[in-house]
């Protein structure tokens, strides 16, 4: 950036994408994608629901494998990297969650991935709301819980939220 | 007799089969989904990377030189375990290529915050993007960086897409603070 003078440069650029996209540089017209291939191309990601439950019990496995080796860990460059993959993949679960409804899911891989960047291995009561979340968000996989507003959803979501209140 | 001075409407649909897309993802479930909805959409070619090591390396090759295999948008998440996706914004927009700096880039993201759409407007992002991912949003997104380019604005504290959309007939105060004699204009020639 160091070598831009003091003067402002305004860079008005050719459409380029527009003639790629079969229309003539200077056409000032705003184009649409067919309707057809939208549609379709929102059946090809609900298709991937079918993939949701295998996804997301890899990544529960995976966060709770990481949640052991952190404990052990006694090194604090290797303790902040496990912690980033918690983080990624408790986001990643949400992301999945959000894209097929699964709310109560969601809800718990936000929380999570907020925690994770507060976590503070010194602190004994992160050792209990760490496992906390793990615990719930795997008992809502088991009975495939995806609302978060039924009886079963918001007794989990105390259950969470009691662990937090009492260990923070 | 009143004159029509409305756009004439659109004819056709646009034609993405040139099209090459680069996502950054670092979930593969989610990248895979991406690209199976942008393929259905018609896109040629859509490639993934699964953080800001993997894109850098990607974009450096594919767009080292004018070419059409060129990347022509990049979608990218926001976090990452290798880095962030503002890291990787920043890094497009400081290369000298031209191929690869003027990149037009959406950014893909769960959190909506003010402080996120600052940050990526202050690095350089063409759209956000806010998950969870649908074929509505996704088209909606490219078809902005196709029909509503911004020119670019070069100065010593930002390089990007003009952060300042044209609101038409705005009447509100004038925010500008650099002089008209202290901006340069410049058209890109065929």
């Amino acid at each position: 950036m160091s070598n831009f003078s003091d003067k402002v440069k305004i860079k008005h650029r050719l459409n380029k994408l527009k003639h790629k996209a079969g229309v003539a540089l200077d056409d000032k017209r705003e184009g649409f994608i067919d309707p057809d291939s939208i549609q379709k191309a929102q059946q090809a990601i609900e298709r991937q629901q079918d993939h949701y439950s295998h996804e997301v019990e890899t990544l529960l496995i995976k966060i709770s494998d990481l949640w052991t080796q952190l404990k052990n860990e006694t090194d604090a460059q290797k303790s902040k990297e496990i912690i980033t993959y918690i983080h990624n993949f408790a986001n990643n679960i949400s992301d999945m969650a959000d894209t097929f409804g699964h709310s109560l899911m969601q809800y718990f891989g936000i929380s999570l991935r907020d925690f994770c960047e507060k976590i503070d291995m010194s602190n004994q009561a992160h050792h209990i709301i760490a496992p906390a979340h793990i615990n719930v968000m795997t008992l809502a996989f088991k009975h495939n819980i995806k609302d978060d507003s039924s009886a079963q959803a918001q007794e989990l979501k105390t259950m969470l939220s009691r662990a937090i209140e009492k260990y923070s | 007799m009143e004159q029509n001075t409305q756009e004439p409407k659109q004819e056709r649909a646009y034609d993405l089969g040139r099209f090459r897309i680069l996502i950054v993802e670092d979930s593969a479930f989610i990248g895979s989904l991406m690209c199976s909805a942008l393929r259905e959409m018609g896109v040629g070619k859509a490639l993934t990377a699964k953080g800001v090591t993997e894109a850098k390396e990607k974009i450096a090759t594919l767009n080292d030189n004018p070419s059409p295999d060129n990347i022509d948008v990049v979608i990218l998440d926001w976090l990452m375990p290798d880095g962030r996706g503002s890291d990787l914004l920043s890094w497009i927009r400081s290369q000298k290529s031209e191929t690869i700096k003027f990149l037009p880039t959406i950014i893909c993201s769960a959190y909506a915050s003010e402080e996120l759409v600052e940050e990526s407007r202050g690095r350089g992002a063409n759209e956000i993007l806010v998950k969870p991912v649908s074929a509505e949003k996704l088209a909606k997104r490219i078809l902005y960086v196709i029909d509503r380019p911004r020119p670019f604005i070069a100065s010593k504290v930002f390089f990007g897409p003009d952060r300042r959309r044209k609101i038409k007939d705005y009447e509100g105060q004038n925010k500008r603070t650099t002089k008209p004699h202290e901006i340069e204009q410049e058209y890109e020639q065929l």
